[in-house]
């Protein structure tokens, strides 16, 4: 039944992405535009199969139909509810069903804002294209990568092995990876705008306009998922660890940072009609990225911790990234006549001169990961060695541009359009530069050591004295609205940025990490805390049997624990004394043999965790306010975009604000 | 604006006053911390520190610092002997070279075909900077070219502005 139902839902959405696309297509080249509407419900169709699918899907872990080999191969009865629920996408071929039903949904949100203007051929496309990546996730589904196949169940059966023991020891696990999907597909929107634009022409400004909310929407789950899945890291594995530049934690930012590099330069092409190559390249490569993370994580060819399902379906993403590529190149080759702008950046030391700084730094930070993740690969393939490239590598890398990145988001926000001088720099910049030389002092005053630490104290300080002032002028002018509007609220989520820095910098400097074997009611001193050791305290679950050695901290009881799964997988749970300023961390590494004897523990503090989380919370804040509308906006393709007719240089004309010439520069 | 409010002689004077103060205070500061720079304070932190620059060979993409399973365990209670028996960081990554081959350290070589992966984002990184400041230099020589606006120009920025609005 429950085989049946998903079967059925798969076929509706691959059956209806493919007959939607041609209608849409045919009615494109006839003009017709009821063939069109009818093109747009056959799309509505989509997004019933992928809500049918996904729905069959939880129906069987719900109702634990082992005749279903996913539920068969990760159900169990002992599962809790909520783990049971995200069982779901805690093996490959759920995680393509969730993808799907995502994606649908994107679709669907698309189909209704747009709902009055597909006669538009640029929202037709986009649509179009929305349909193709829906043909390759749903063909996923009924080939390779089916989720609902039958399996007989052996005689003497009692219970699956329920889903990896990692993915059901922390409420996390329900709310990262949606956020994480919302984040990765919600990509496919602005791509599929950006294609849309190059296939109609229509490369001036209102595709971009138009989709540059639904890059920031995306943007703020992906940064969501990313701050969700270093908390979960964090609370689960028991080092302090929470970014530990591991090959899936790398494929994820990969597509954060051209998305970042996108949401600061698309404001140039808004407003001098530059960089449109470059923007619509963004555009596609993130994209195209989130596929090759997929591909990456998905086939095996990189290990990683938090790689939970793999297949053979990565051939499938490689081949898909291939096509998405070479699409991509090609359609901004056959209109690159129309993408060259005119115009010119005046000075560096201008708001256009500084994002195009900011692109090249983000460029630059994302070829180094790139480079540093897939390097293992090439040297295996070129000189058949086997070498890692690790941590130690991506932090000495990448400390550089994040400190030239601080720099510049201290600048950056200060500067006017076209072209600043010294005496207004010298201005503006006073105040935050002494906000960032009393952080400095203050971390000095505090015990802070280490030339990269304080620097990077120091040049938060500065960024954040930036961002506030920005911030105080505004809602000065504006009172709350100050707060809202893309300025306003970017600058909310450079604060959080700052402080995830901030907390990054201090966290991995002031590190502090020990093991001891410590009997019963010994008490232990290590970073000026007191540790002593109470015993053990086991509690027996449907799922697991939890071990926690009571250690009590300053006088607070932990307690870290073991957990034994029913299928003999072992995990750690550890336990935090957490607070504003500092973190103590406590793992349970080897249980006593007999009550009673020693056990031991792994200590570890760190300053400043907590503002990690604060920051991630500004960061998701700031993208909401930054999304509102400062002013009342407008429609942007009807009015703005020129007309496929236009004649090329009409198309390549900035729109947004024209600058009459001559005009004296007032800011 | 804020410039104009205070240009009085003194105003200036105190306004570079300021941030030469500034600089000094940073560099000041900045010594101090680097010179302050302590290593791992314990053996056991010095345990933890290397064991975070060592695979786990059995693990996926963990360090021995990180993972739990037996061997992870067995190399932290071998490093905890080798650093009280004074061995420096050194020795006792090498020793584990020998034992599992290079790819046990997780900071890859700076010779070699390896080096690349540190030698190449430098190389992109200046090229990256290149580029820009051609770029603006082309863009000065462009702005050189282009004179003032002529009353030719504003009468055609003029008339296609008047043409927009009415469409």
């Amino acid at each position: 039944m429950n085989v049946a139902l998903g079967d059925a839902g798969v076929v509706i959405a691959l059956t209806a992405s493919i007959v939607g696309a041609i209608t849409i297509i045919v009615a494109q080249r006839s003009g017709d535009e009821r063939l069109l509407r009818t093109g747009a419900k056959v799309a509505w169709l989509v997004v019933f199969g992928a809500v049918l699918s996904f729905v069959a899907l939880e129906r069987a872990l719900i109702t634990r139909d082992f005749s279903m080999r996913f539920v068969f191969e990760n159900g169990s009865h002992r599962t809790p509810p909520l783990y049971n629920f995200a069982t779901a996408w805690a093996a490959l071929e759920g995680t393509l069903v969730l993808w799907g039903l995502v994606l649908a949904g994107y679709l669907g949100v698309v189909l209704t804002k747009f709902r009055t203007r597909l006669a538009d051929p640029l929202v037709a496309w986009a649509i179009v294209v929305m349909l193709a990546v829906c043909v390759f996730f749903f063909g996923l589904m009924i080939g390779p990568g089916d989720p609902f196949t039958r399996v007989i169940i052996p005689e003497g059966f009692v219970d699956g092995p329920g889903p990896n023991p990692l993915l059901q020891n922390n409420p996390l696990m329900a709310v990262h990876p949606p956020m994480l999907y919302l984040g990765y597909v919600g990509f496919t929107v602005p791509f599929a705008f950006a294609l849309a634009a190059l296939i109609t022409g229509r490369v001036g400004e209102g595709w971009l306009v138009e989709t540059r909310r639904w890059t920031l929407f995306a943007w703020g789950f992906l940064s969501l998922g990313i701050v969700l899945g270093a908390w979960w890291s964090y609370d689960v594995l028991g080092w302090g660890g929470y970014w530990g530049w591991d090959p899936v934690e790398n494929v994820s930012f990969l597509p954060w940072l051209t998305g970042t590099a996108y949401l600061h330069s698309v404001m140039i092409q808004e407003r001098r009609g530059m960089l449109r190559v470059w923007n619509l390249s963004l555009l596609c490569a993130t994209f195209s990225l989130t596929i090759l993370g997929t591909f990456i994580t998905r086939s095996g060819v990189l290990e990683s911790v938090h790689a939970f399902s793999e297949g053979s379906i990565g051939p499938m993403f490689l081949a898909f990234f291939g096509v998405v590529s070479v699409v991509s190149i090609g359609l901004i080759g056959w209109r690159g006549d129309r993408l060259r702008a005119p115009g010119r950046i005046d000075s560096p030391l201008s708001r256009e001169g500084s994002f195009l700084a900011n692109n090249v730094l983000f460029a630059i930070f994302a070829f180094v990961i790139l480079l540093g993740t897939v390097f293992p690969l090439i040297v295996e393939a070129l000189r058949d060695e086997r070498i890692s490239v690790g941590v130690p590598y991506f932090e000495r890398m990448t400390m550089p541009v994040g400190m030239v990145m601080l720099f510049l988001m201290a600048i950056a926000p200060v500067l006017p359009w076209r072209k600043a001088s010294g005496e207004l720099l010298r201005t503006r910049l006073e105040w935050p530069a002494w906000i960032g030389v009393g952080s400095m002092v203050l971390a000095l005053a505090l015990g802070g050591r280490g030339f990269t630490a304080l620097l990077a104290f120091g040049l938060a300080g500065f960024a954040g004295g930036a961002a506030l002032r920005q911030i105080v002028l505004a809602t000065r002018r504006n009172g709350w609205r100050g707060l809202v509007g893309r300025t306003n609220g970017g600058m909310i989520v450079h604060l959080g940025v700052i402080l995830v820095a901030v907390a990054f910098a201090a966290s991995n400097s002031y590190l502090r990490q020990s093991e001891f074997t410590i009997e019963q009611g010994e008490t232990i001193e290590f970073a000026d805390s007191t540790f002593r050791y109470d015993g053990i305290e086991i509690e027996d679950r449907s799922e697991k049997r939890v071990t926690a050695a009571l250690v009590t901290v300053d006088g607070q009881v932990l307690r870290p624990a073991i957990n034994q799964f029913a299928i003999g997988t072992t995990i750690g749970t550890p336990d935090t004394l957490g607070g504003f300023t500092r973190d103590i961390q406590i793992a349970l590494i080897a249980l006593p043999d007999d009550n009673g004897d020693a056990v031991v523990i792994r200590v570890t503090t760190q300053p400043l965790i907590a503002w990690l989380w604060i920051g991630g919370i500004l960061i998701a804040v700031g993208t909401v306010f930054s999304a509102f509308p400062h002013r009342i906006h407008r429609r942007p393709i009807d009015p703005v975009s020129v007309a496929p007719g236009g004649s090329a240089t009409g198309g390549a004309l900035p729109t947004d604000e024209p600058t009459p010439v001559g005009a004296a520069e007032s800011a | 604006m804020a410039a104009a409010r205070e240009q009085g002689s003194f105003g200036a004077q105190w306004r570079w006053l300021s941030w030469v103060l500034m600089a000094i205070v940073a560099v000041a500061v900045l010594v101090i911390a680097a010179t302050g720079d302590q290593g791992p304070q314990s053996d056991g932190e010095r345990v933890s520190e290397l064991a975070a620059t060592i695979r786990c060979p059995q693990c996926r993409g963990q360090s021995v610092a990180e993972s739990n399973v037996t061997i992870a365990r067995e190399i932290r209670a071998d490093i905890r002997t080798r650093v009280a028996a004074g061995e420096s960081d050194d020795e006792i990554r090498q020793v584990y070279i020998e034992r599992f081959g290079r790819s046990v350290v997780l900071t890859p070589d700076a010779t070699g075909f390896t080096g690349l992966v540190w030698i190449v984002p430098v190389v992109a990184a200046g090229m990256a900077l290149a580029a820009v400041s051609l770029a603006f230099q082309r863009w000065r020589a462009e702005a050189a070219e282009i004179a003032e606006a002529t009353d030719e120009d504003r009468a055609l920025v003029a008339q296609l502005r008047a043409e927009r609005e009415q469409t």
